[in-house]
Formats: C-alpha cells, sequence, structure tokens
C-alpha cells in the first residue's frame, strides 16, 4: 500500500522521535510533583513498561509479516469485531495525535509567542506535516534521520550546560519514598513510552525486519536513560519540590544556559529544535491514522485521506482542551489508564493471548 | 526539400556508432544522381538564400568535381590541400581509367591523405553534413559523394576554468568545441571502458552531446535512463548544456541543482570514476555530470589536492558559511523582533541604540538591503568589465556608507547582509549552489521577520523535507545524510584520507565497487631510516 | 496536482505568516535592567511599589561618559542624557503596578533583560514568597536572576547612579557575577533561593545592599551631588516562610561561607606576634573544602562535624621585624589561620542558632545522611537547631610565599631605625 521502503535505523530513529518530543515537556512536572528527587527513577523505570510493550507488539508483527495491526485486528477478533477495534485504534492514533499537537503548541505559544493563536502555529505545522506526508513517509524518515541528532544534542545541551547550577546533593536522599509510589508513578513515564506500540503501523513498511525488537528495546532504554538524565539535572538545578512546581521544567532548565556569561537565554533556540523534533512525532501519528483508515475501508491508496483527516486532527487539536492546566491534568490521571492500560499494553496483550490460544488449539487438532 | 525537412524533424538521434562514420537512416533515402549538374542544382536549391555556402567546381584531370562547403568552418589548409591533390598531383587520366562509379572510392583511397573521409550516397545526409560544417565533394558521373572532415570552427584556446578556479590541480578547463572536451576526459581516462555514445540533439541546430561512461562502473540501469531521457527530447536548438541538464533532470520545479555542471576535466573524471555519467554537449564549456548528491555540492576540487586534515577545516567553514549565508539575516531580523532576549546585554543596547533612528521595521530595513545587494550583485555580472568597477564603487562604497549615515538602515544590519553575503561567495564554486542559496536566504529572512525563529524552523523543515524527496536519476539526493549511508560520510562534513576510499558511492557505482585497496601509509621498517646505533640499541635491548 | 498543492501551500503559509502577532521592533522596547520591590501603601491597603530601571541605549551605547553628561536617574528622569532611567508605580500585584506604568512609558516594557531583583527591607521582614510568584512564572524574567535585600527602601537602590557603572543594578550584576565567593560577597540567584525555601527547614539568605556614602569623588561627581553610592554589606537572613529575620555582617557571612562552600577568594588577615608586638599577615585563599558529618547522639540528638581543609598563601606580611617566613613560621601561621577560621564559623553558627535560622543546610544533611531518623526531626527541626552541638575542624596549610623570601630592609636585630 506505502510504496516507500525505510530502513531499520529509520525506525528506531522515528520512534526515538516520538518518545523524547513533548515527553519532556511535561513528565518532569508530574514525575517531580509525585516523587519529588526520585523522579529521576520513575524515568528509568518507565523503560520497563516501554520494554514489555515492545516485546508484545513484535511477537504480534512476527505471526502477521507484512501487516499493520489495523489489517491483522479482523484476522484476530473476526472481521466486524476487528474493524471496530480497528477503528477505534485509528481514532486514539488521531487523538493522541492531537493531543500532542495541542501540547506542543501550547508550549510554544506559552514559552515563546504568547500573543499569536494557537490556530496559526496549528495550521503552519500541520500542512508541513501534510506536505511531508504527500511527498513519502520515505523522504521525512530521512530528514528525521539528520535531524534527531539536532534535537538530541539540543536536550543534551540542557541537561549538561547549566553545569555551574547544578547541586546533585540535591538529588539526595535516595529513594525516599516507597516502591509502591515509585512504580505507580513510573506508569505516567511508561505510558509515554508506550508509544512505542505506532511502530506496529510502520513495521511493514521496513525494507528488512531483522533486528526491529532489539532496535526498539534499545531505543526505549537509552530514551528512559536520557529522560533520567534529564530528570537528574532538572531536580539538581532547582530541587525536588521547585522543579515540580514549574509548567516546563525541561523549559525553566533550559532557561538556565548561559555560555561564557554573554550567551544566555538560549531557550528560544531549545525550542526551536524540540519543533524539529516534534514535527516528525505528529507525522507519525498523523501517517498511522491516515494509514489505519484506509486500511480499514480497504482502499490502495491513501493519499486522498491525507488533507480530511489533516483538517480533522487540526480540529480535534483546537478543541481538545482550554489549556495547560486540563491538559496537565489529564497527562496526570486520565492518560495513563487511557494509554498504558488499555490501547499501549492491555490491548495487545490480550490479542496475543488469543493468538497464543488459537494457535495452541490448531496444533492440538 | 520535404524530404530534408522529415529527416531532420526526426527527434534527437542516437548515432550507431561514434564519429563522422555515421550510417544514415534508412526511411528516408534519396540517392544523389549521377550527373554533377542536377546534384549542383539540387543544393543550390536547398541553399538557395545562404550567401556564405560556397560552391567550388573544378577540373580533376578531366573530371568536373564539386566542393561545397560553408565559409570559413573549414580549414583553409585541408581545403588547399584537397585542391592540390586533385587539382595538380593527381595523375593524368587516372580518375579516367576506372568506372565512373568508382571514382569517390578512388579518390578516398588513393588520392586524398586524409583519413576522416567518408562516401555519402544520400542527398539529406549530404545536406546535414555540410550543415555540420563538413566539406563535401562530388564528383561528374559517380552516383556517390566524398565528406571530408576538414572542420575548423572558431574556438578559443583551453584555458583556465572560468567559475571554478582552484589553486592546486590541474589548470586546463573545457572549452566550446565538443571534439576537445572529450579528448580532454579521455587523455585523463586511458581506459577502454569508458565509453562514449553520441547523440544529435535540436532539430534546427544539429547539436552533437556525448554521453560517457565507465562501462563497468556505472550502474546499467542509470546509463538506461539517461539513454531513454536524452531520446526523449524534442527541441529546436541546444545552446547550452544547461537546455539539456533542465530537459532530463527529475524535477524541474526546484531551486536545487540536480545535475552537476563543471567546466574541469580533473572534476569530471572524477564523477565518472564514482559510476556518474558525463554528458559533453557541444558549444558547452559545462560538462553534465550526474546522478549528483547535495553534499557533492559542497566539495570543491581542491579538497581533494590538499591534506586531509587541512579539508576538515576547510569544510567546516564550507558549511558553516552556508549555514551563515542562507540563515543569518532570518536569525538578526528574527533575534531583534521576536526574540529580543536572547541577544546578550551588551548587544542589545548597541542594538536597541543604533535602530532607535531608523524608521522602518527590521523586516523592511533587510528586505530592502538585501533587495539592493542582489541588485547589485545581478548588476555587477551582467556589466561589461569596465564598468563593473565603477558598480562596485557605487554600490559598496557610496550606498552602505550613505545608507547608514542617513539612518536609513541599521549598521549592525549592514554587517550582517554582507557577512551573509559574503559567505554565500565563499560557496562560489558551485555556481547553481549560490544562486539556491540566494532563494532560500530571502524566504528565511521574510519567515523569520514574519513568525521569528519558529518561521525559520518551518522554512528550514519545509526545504529539507524538499531536499529529501528529490532525486537525481534516482538517486536520492541527500544521500548520503538521508538516508544515512555512514560509511559514505566520510567525504562529506571533512575528507577522510584517500587510502580510506574504498568503495565507491553504493547507490550510485555499479558493479565495480572497489575504489582504492592501498593499505594506509606507515611509517617505513626500521632498517631503511634509523640509523645504525639505534639498530643496534634494540638488538641489545632484545638480549 | 503537484503544482495545486504547491500552491495551496505556498498561499496558506502566506497567508498565515503575515499576521505576525508577536512581533515588536526592539527600538520600540524598554529595556528594563533592574527591578526593585516594596511594600506600600496601596488604596489603603498594602499593596506593592514596583521600581524599574530602564535603559536608554543611545547612551548606553555611547559608553560611560554619558553619565555624566546630564542629570540622570531621578523618577521618571530625562530622556536624552542618561543611561537609564527610573520609573515606579504602586499596585495590589506587582503585574498591577507594572500595568500602571504605560500611562507614562511610551514604548512597550521589556522584561526579558533585568538581571538583578532587589527587594526592600519592609518587604522582606512581611515576606518574600508573594513577591516571587510573578519572577517565576514570567517567561520573561530568569530563574538565574541574582536577588538582593536592600536595607530601607530598595527603589532607592536603583535611583542611584554607580559612579563605575552604567548603573546601579548592572554594577551589581557584575559583582555577583564576578565576585561570587569573594570576601563577604554571597551572590545568590532565585533558583537557589527559592530551593532553599522549598526545603522548609533551611533557611533562604540574599546579599544585603546598602547605601553608603561615596569615599572617593571626582570633582565633576562632587559638583553634581553624587555623594553616596551601593555597596554590599552583608547578608540578610530570612526564616522558612520568607520574612527577613536578621542580618549578618560581613565577617559572619564570610564564616558561612566557609562552611557551606562558597568560599573562593579571601584575604584572611592574622594577627603573628614577633617581637611581643602584633605584626598582621595576610593570607590568600586558594582552595577551600568543608564537609559536614552528622551522627546520632545517645541523647537523640543529631551532632555535627564541620571538616574544614583549606589552603593558602602568604600575601603580605605588614612587619617591621625581618624574619623569614620559614617551614616553623608558616607552621605557627597554620595554627592561627585555623583557629581564626574556626572562630568566624562559631560567631555565625551562635548568631544563627540564637535566630533559630539554620542557614548551613544541618537539617538536610541529616535528611540525606540519617535517612531513617529523618522524620522524627522534621516537625520540630525549628527546636532542634539552636540545641545541636557543632564541632569544627580544621585543616589549614599554605603553600607559598609569593616572590619574597622575607620581608625587604637590613637584618639589623630589633626594629627599624626610627
Amino acid at each position: 500500500m506505502e510504496p516507500g521502503k525505510i530502513s531499520e535505523r529509520q525506525l528506531a530513529f522515528l520512534i526515538t522521535a516520538m518518545l523524547v518530543n513533548t515527553v519532556i515537556l511535561l513528565m518532569p512536572q508530574l514525575g517531580a510533583r509525585a516523587v519529588e528527587q526520585d523522579a529521576w527513577l520513575t524515568a528509568l523505570l518507565g523503560s520497563v513498561w516501554g520494554i514489555f510493550m515492545v516485546l508484545v507488539i513484535i511477537a504480534l508483527a512476527r505471526r502477521y509479516p507484512g501487516r499493520t495491526p489495523i489489517e491483522y485486528l479482523p484476522l484476530i477478533l473476526g472481521k466486524p469485531l476487528g474493524k471496530i477495534l480497528g477503528a477505534i485504534y485509528v481514532f486514539w492514533f488521531l487523538s493522541v495525535g492531537a493531543v500532542i499537537v495541542f501540547e506542543f503548541i501550547s508550549f510554544l505559544k506559552i514559552t515563546i509567542m504568547p500573543k499569536t493563536p494557537l490556530a496559526v502555529f496549528m495550521v503552519t505545522i500541520m500542512v508541513l506535516a501534510y506536505y511531508a506526508l504527500r511527498s513519502g513517509l520515505e523522504s521525512w524518515a530521512r530528514v528525521n534521520e539528520i535531524l534527531l541528532f539536532v534535537v538530541l544534542v539540543a536536550i543534551a545541551a540542557v541537561i549538561i550546560l547549566p553545569y555551574h547550577n547544578l547541586d546533585f546533593s540535591r538529588l539526595l536522599p535516595l529513594a525516599e519514598h516507597p516502591p509502591g509510589l515509585l512504580i505507580a508513578s513510573s506508569m505516567v513515564s511508561g505510558s509515554w513510552r508506550g508509544e512505542v506500540i505506532l511502530a506496529g503501523m510502520l513495521i511493514p513498511a521496513l525494507a528488512r525486519n531483522k533486528h526491529t525488537s532489539r532496535n526498539l528495546i534499545i531505543v526505549v532504554v537509552l530514551v528512559g536513560l536520557f529522560l533520567a538524565a534529564m530528570e537528574i539535572s532538572t531536580v539538581a538545578a532547582f530541587g525536588g519540590v521547585p522543579a515540580g512546581q514549574k509548567e516546563f521544567p525541561f523549559f525553566s532548565l533550559a532557561r538556565m544556559i548561559s555560555i561564557a556569561k554573554i550567551f544566555d537565554r538560549l531557550e528560544v533556540l531549545i525550542v526551536i529544535a524540540l519543533v524539529l523534533g516534534t514535527f516528525f512525532k505528529i507525522c507519525a501519528f498523523l501517517y498511522c491514522s491516515t494509514l489505519g483508515t484506509a486500511q480499514i475501508f480497504g482502499f490502495k491508496r491513501f493519499q486522498f485521506l491525507l488533507l480530511p483527516l489533516t483538517v480533522l486532527m487540526i480540529g480535534l487539536a483546537l478543541n481538545s482542551f482550554k489549556g495547560m492546566p486540563e491538559l496537565t491534568d489529564f497527562a496526570a490521571n486520565v492518560w495513563p489508564g487511557y494509554a498504558l492500560l488499555s490501547f499501549e499494553l492491555v490491548i495487545p496483550l490480550l490479542l496475543y493471548l488469543i493468538v497464543l490460544f488459537r494457535s495452541r488449539q490448531v496444533r492440538k487438532s | 526539400m520535404l524530404h530534408f525537412l522529415r529527416s531532420i524533424n526526426s527527434k534527437a538521434k542516437k548515432i550507431e556508432s561514434s564519429g563522422p562514420k555515421e550510417v544514415p537512416p534508412p526511411h528516408d533515402f534519396k540517392g544523389i544522381s549521377s550527373n554533377l549538374a542536377d546534384n549542383e542544382a539540387d543544393l543550390r536549391q536547398e541553399f538557395a538564400n545562404i550567401s556564405d555556402i560556397v560552391f567550388k567546381q573544378f577540373y580533376a584531370g578531366e573530371v568536373k568535381i564539386l566542393a561545397v562547403w560553408f565559409d570559413g568552418l573549414i580549414n583553409n589548409r585541408v581545403s588547399q590541400d584537397v585542391f592540390r591533390a586533385l587539382m595538380l598531383d593527381i595523375p593524368e587520366k587516372q580518375l579516367l581509367e576506372v568506372p565512373k562509379e568508382e571514382r569517390t572510392d578512388l579518390i578516398n583511397q588513393h588520392i586524398l591523405p586524409f583519413y576522416e573521409t567518408q562516401q555519402v550516397k544520400d542527398l539529406a545526409e549530404i545536406k546535414r553534413w555540410i550543415l555540420r560544417s563538413k566539406m563535401i565533394l562530388l564528383v561528374d558521373g559517380c552516383s556517390s559523394s566524398l565528406m571530408i572532415d576538414a572542420e575548423s570552427r572558431p574556438q578559443r584556446s583551453i584555458s583556465e576554468p572560468v567559475v571554478e578556479p582552484t589553486v592546486l590541480g590541474p589548470h586546463d578547463g573545457f572549452i566550446e568545441n565538443i571534439g576537445v572536451n572529450t579528448a580532454l576526459i579521455r587523455s585523463r581516462l586511458g581506459d577502454a571502458m569508458l565509453q562514449s555514445e553520441d547523440y544529435i540533439i535540436g532539430r534546427r541546430t544539429n547539436t552533437q552531446v556525448t554521453l560517457m561512461y565507465v562501462a563497468d562502473i556505472a550502474n546499467p540501469k542509470i546509463i538506461e535512463e539517461v539513454r531513454k531521457r536524452l531520446t526523449r527530447i524534442d527541441i529546436d536548438g541546444i545552446l547550452d548544456s544547461s537546455y539539456i541538464k533542465e530537459l532530463i533532470q527529475d524535477r524541474t520545479l526546484t531551486i536545487f541543482p540536480l545535475m552537476k555542471s563543471t567546466e574541469r576535466p580533473d572534476a569530471a573524471v572524477a564523477d565518472l570514476l564514482e559510476g556518474r555519467f558525463a554528458l559533453v554537449v557541444d558549444g558547452s564549456p559545462q560538462v553534465l555530470t550526474a546522478p549528483s548528491v547535495f553534499i557533492e555540492f559542497m566539495q570543491a576540487t581542491d579538497d581533494y589536492y590538499m591534506s586531509p586534515t587541512v579539508v576538515w577545516f576547510i569544510r567546516a567553514l564550507r558549511y558553516l558559511s552556508i549555514f551563515v549565508a542562507t540563515n543569518l539575516p532570518g536569525i538578526y531580523v528574527g533575534l531583534i523582533t521576536f526574540h529580543q532576549e536572547m541577544i546578550p546585554i551588551p548587544l542589545v543596547f548597541t542594538i536597541a541604540g543604533t535602530r532607535e533612528v531608523v524608521p522602518f521595521p527590521a523586516i523592511v530595513d533587510a528586505l530592502f538591503l538585501l533587495i539592493v545587494f542582489e541588485i547589485l550583485w545581478e548588476s555587477s555580472i551582467r556589466l561589461p568589465r569596465v564598468v563593473g568597477a565603477a558598480i562596485n564603487i557605487v554600490g559598496a562604497l557610496i550606498l552602505g556608507e550613505a545608507a547608514v549615515q542617513s539612518s536609513l538602515v541599521s549598521p549592525t544590519l549592514v554587517i550582517v547582509i554582507a557577512v551573509s553575503a559574503v559567505a554565500n561567495f565563499a560557496l562560489g564554486s558551485r555556481y547553481d549552489l549560490a544562486q539556491a542559496v540566494r532563494v532560500i536566504r530571502l524566504a528565511i529572512l521574510v519567515a523569520g521577520g514574519m513568525m521569528g525563529f519558529y518561521g525559520i524552523a518551518l522554512v528550514s523543515l519545509f526545504f529539507l523535507l524538499h531536499m529529501a524527496s528529490l532525486r537525481s536519476f534516482g538517486v536520492p539526493y541527500f544521500e548520503p545524510l538521508a538516508p544515512l549511508i555512514t560509511r559514505e560520510l566520510k567525504d562529506s562534513f571533512y575528507r577522510a584520507p584517500l587510502w580510506s576510499f574504498k568503495k565507491r558511492p553504493v547507490l550510485i557505482a555499479g558493479r565495480d565497487t572497489t575504489r582504492i585497496d592501498t593499505p594506509p601509509p606507515s611509517p617505513p621498517d626500521e632498517h631503511c631510516t634509523a640509523g645504525a646505533d639505534s639498530k643496534k640499541r634494540r638488538q641489545k635491548g632484545g638480549k | 496536482m503537484n503544482r495545486i498543492v504547491f500552491v495551496f501551500l505556498l498561499v496558506t503559509m502566506s497567508a498565515l505568516f503575515c499576521g505576525c502577532w508577536d512581533r515588536v521592533e526592539i527600538d520600540d522596547l524598554e529595556l528594563v535592567i533592574g527591578d526593585a520591590h516594596d511594600l506600600a501603601d496601596y488604596a489603603g491597603k498594602t499593596g506593592v511599589q514596583t521600581t524599574f530601571q530602564i535603559a536608554n541605549p543611545q547612551a548606553m551605547v555611547s559608553g560611560l561618559g554619558a553619565s555624566a553628561g546630564g542629570g540622570a536617574g531621578g523618577e521618571g528622569g530625562g530622556n536624552g542624557g542618561g543611561t537609564f532611567w527610573v520609573v515606579s508605580e504602586r499596585g495590589e500585584t506587582i503585574r498591577d503596578s507594572v500595568s500602571k506604568m504605560n500611562n507614562r512609558i511610551p514604548k512597550q516594557l521589556f522584561l526579558g533583560h533585568e538581571r538583578v531583583a532587589v527587594f526592600g527591607e519592609k518587604a522582606a521582614r512581611s515576606g518574600l514568597t508573594p513577591f516571587f510568584d510573578r519572577l517565576t512564572r514570567s517567561r520573561e524574567s530568569r530563574d538565574t536572576k541574582f536577588i538582593a535585600v536592600s536595607k530601607g527602601n530598595a527603589g532607592r537602590i536603583l535611583e542611584l547612579e554607580s559612579p563605575v557603572s552604567q548603573s546601579t543594578t548592572q554594577a551589581l550584576n557584575t559583582i555577583f557575577e564576578d565576585k561570587d565567593g569573594w570576601e563577604g560577597i554571597l551572590s545568590v540567584n532565585m533558583a537557589d533561593f527559592l530551593y532553599r525555601l522549598s526545603t522548609g527547614i533551611t533557611s533562604p539568605v540574599a546579599p544585603l545592599v546598602e547605601v553608603v556614602p561615596q569615599t572617593s569623588m571626582t570633582t565633576k561627581e562632587k559638583k553634581e551631588g553624587m555623594v553616596n553610592t551601593i555597596a554590599l554589606t552583608g547578608l540578610a537572613i530570612f526564616d522558612t516562610q520568607a520574612k527577613l529575620v536578621d542580618t549578618f555582617n560581613e565577617r559572619e557571612t564570610m564564616g558561612l561561607m566557609w562552611v557551606i562552600n562558597r568560599a573562593k577568594n579571601r584575604v584572611l588577615t592574622i594577627p603573628h606576634v614577633a617581637g611581643g608586638k602584633a605584626e598582621p599577615i595576610s593570607l590568600n585563599l586558594t582552595i577551600a573544602k568543608s564537609k559536614i558529618k552528622v551522627d546520632i547522639e545517645d541523647n537523640g540528638l543529631p551532632v555535627f562535624e564541620i571538616k574544614m581543609q583549606i589552603e593558602f598563601d602568604l600575601l603580605e606580611h605588614f612587619s617591621k621585624h625581618q624574619e623569614v617566613i620559614g617551614v616553623g613560621l608558616i607552621a605557627d601561621l597554620e595554627k592561627t589561620a585555623s583557629t581564626q577560621v574556626i572562630n568566624e564559623i562559631e560567631a555565625v553558627l551562635k548568631k544563627s542558632q540564637e535566630l533559630g535560622t539554620d542557614v548551613f543546610g544541618f537539617g538536610e544533611e541529616v535528611r540525606r545522611q540519617q535517612h531513617r531518623d529523618w522524620p522524627q526531626y522534621k516537625e520540630h527541626w525549628q527546636d532542634i537547631f539552636p540545641i545541636v552541638n557543632v564541632a569544627i575542624q580544621c585543616e589549614t596549610q599554605i603553600h607559598n610565599r609569593e616572590l619574597s623570601v622575607e620581608p625587604p630592609g637590613s637584618r639589623t636585630e630589633g626594629e627599624w631605625h626610627q
């Protein structure tokens, strides 16, 4: 269906871009609010959830090579149920994409351009996403391959460059909070790590599928380390409690950068680097929902669906939340259940169990 | 007449064997008569209104011969030799002794001491040869004529490349003559596998285009593709290789050059050795090579003639300058109209202080200055060289100085635009990329002025996406950056030592992929250089 | 189709780009370089008074000389001559007072370049917490902004001219940036202050800035009556509710800086008794390190051990005696220096225990080092801190004596010939 083929590395980079971007905006605040200076532990623990999800989605993809979840859902659950669940999944992709757009655009608006209307940001970035998707999965996956480097360097700069303001004793005492609380709050981090299940939609576009599971697990673990490093830096700069008091601790951290006492306030550059990363995350969600829609209805091409879905995503994003307080509340309380406990982990796991059960029955008979 | 037109009207034709030994297409064959007067009448009618054609009738012994050529396109010495051989040196009656039909054979094989001759029987072809500045001999009583390649077109001598000068390396450049250009390539690449195919393109100009490639390096699919695209061309005239470029490149609506044009034979040969093909177009000193990728335009020929460690620095400088050239005005305007907090404190006072007296918004100011600069650039290219100096004085000194003095623009902005322009010239050896940079700079400036860094990010993303979707003869334009081919990055942002270029570019080269198989140079064994004492010491130590 | 897409992109993009909602020219901004916050009566209630120091870029560019050119400063001062001018307003909140300034200020206020925030004494005594909300919430202000507390009215600090810098806030900023850890200068940025505040046990501190008479003046400055300038004179000590409790003088500040590892540059002058007379010797600090160890005593109280490791170079011997600065003498000096450091620390310790303000972060050390026992102290730390025992150890080393082996002069016994 999609003529473009991507390499395993491009997939890994794409997933990295998805797991890092926008997650770094809210996660430090939620982590620090829940467990203060132990927030970085939850970022690490979140990877465990992520690894689990990678294993499930890869196991399913192995059973149905060359098919996306939307295509194999009817094969597992039968046509009507499978199509309905597929449609729900596609809507989930679309709505999560809209949430991401809203979250990031709100971030842009609050931090660098407070007077510009949300719609302007949204339409500009979505029109560009539309252009990217029109020019094919190959080309935007390729550009992501280059730009991910820029994004990661920018984030690493935010982690490292405020070194003169970092006081690592603020991370002590270690693991002050009970393990139960740590694991519970790692679900917030883990649910974002669970966006890795979008890989299921992209695996059929792989030119070669040999090391995908290994790559994805490495990506999930590395992203966990990366986010943990950022939590460490945030807490070391502000302390556990003040970090949780900031809307975007990452952004506040970026504002601490001062190079040679002359170049400071470089946070705009960091925000711009995040635009370059988040763009591909938005592209990935838009791609998956478009491809999924086409597959539900059995269309051979999906280009013509692109425009309506782009418009739909803009509409959803514009009407999703009132502002950051609502979004933060959603991310802390609703999102782990909405994502981790349903679409990301539980449903795929159930599907896999059904498949296992069926194949065992077949073998018996 | 109709026949003639029809034969020329056919689309670009591939000439089966190279050189003048051409076999005409059989379908519009019209033989010439054995009566010289008829033939002359035919030809005179064809070239009725042409004044610079020469019909010279003379006798070789008893036989009447007609020579036809265009004035000035024939080497005088050769034509004199022809006349001397036929009019004076020919033994009496020799031509009369053979059958009438074999007269041209005789002249060709026994009398004329030239190697580039050919018997032609088709009237249309005769006309074509005459038009392609050859001399035609029509012999009375014989139904075939003789073409003599005594071509001597006006041409300049081989000189230093104008657009791509280098300090080190060869200093010869292509000229407007295709024969010389192919010779320049072949003299550097003495390999039987260097193959060349001739095409005649242009209904009216009948321009010769030679496709050159190294058969066992080039990817046969790409060569097949370029053949297809060349034969597809139907145009009245080809005046320069850029016509061909525009007609065969993968996409026209792009600002990026999709084929590299070079006037350096060494650069063309280097491309051939990487598995690319070269298109030499008659009348153009720019030889096209493709498939081209973006990073090629960031490389200069000099890079390969200097120490790789030095080139690391130079390459870094070049990438910096393309960034500065495209982004600096946009970043400046974005900074002072959107992100003022980013400007270092001492600088913010300077900029704010000098801008206080400037009446226009920063974006208008910047656009004004940039456009003035672009106009200056344009005018300095178009103007005769003598006047050019005056323009420079007016532009650089008077305009810049006066604009600042009259507070029309802020001095900081003048510096910004000037730095950006100078950085643009640092890409000078790749003129077509430098043109693209001008467009990108303008786009980024407008975006920066409208939406600050967010706008710049979006526009940059747009250009990157656009570049990633481009292909040059099927090869991704952004290779090896996107798709990322780490092995080939050694000739992108830096240049690795030559011995490490073990393989040819994987997406371009076809079969023979090994480029260099030399081990890295290592210090010599100690017995060649080290003094006797050190050897002894070593032996002692060993014991 | 492609062309349609292209045109569509072009049109939408350019249409959207033309909005430029956030665009503002740099010369349409009033660049605020410093702000001061005071408590003041406003509409019958206690409100805030906000004072901004606003740069005059044209004068700033032309250099320091401009400050001498015209009578700068002063409320709503001149528009041409000075390098800055000051504007002050009252309101219910900081933003409220700032919004009132718009009636007088022609251009848009831009707070992105303010470097130093000064709080008045009255505001500090009533608690600084509400003032920080604006400073952390605003995207324009930065977390690394330095804060200071003024004796008396803070606005007055901004109104003064600095004889050496373009403005007082710039002078303060330079001091805080370049001289952090020198002598009694402890620069505190907002993130530091807020961290200490967030612990609920450690007392926040902020440098104290005061108006002092200018000791040396050019004739011009004298003529213009520029007799006052500003100086840092110690540290303001807050309780855990960010209310000003007391101040440390410079010596006490230096004592605190030893303990919290902030001493970077210090000239320590110690008495040296030679020939029956005390002759001062100055030492230059090269490295100082402190470690705080916490143990729990049998009576359940934590006991602290401060271990100092300090390295000095000998800087000056103001002496009439000729004495080779040799190994033996250095050993003596090291002991004297240690005693002096311990004295300094003990002085500040005594004062802070009397005040009940844990400026050293002892409570946090207990939390980190005796993690299990911490919950039982947590609630009562304010009561425990004044009675804890602190042992101070100081190990001093003097390494070098610069370029002289002994002071110049003849080597006769006794004093110089008068």
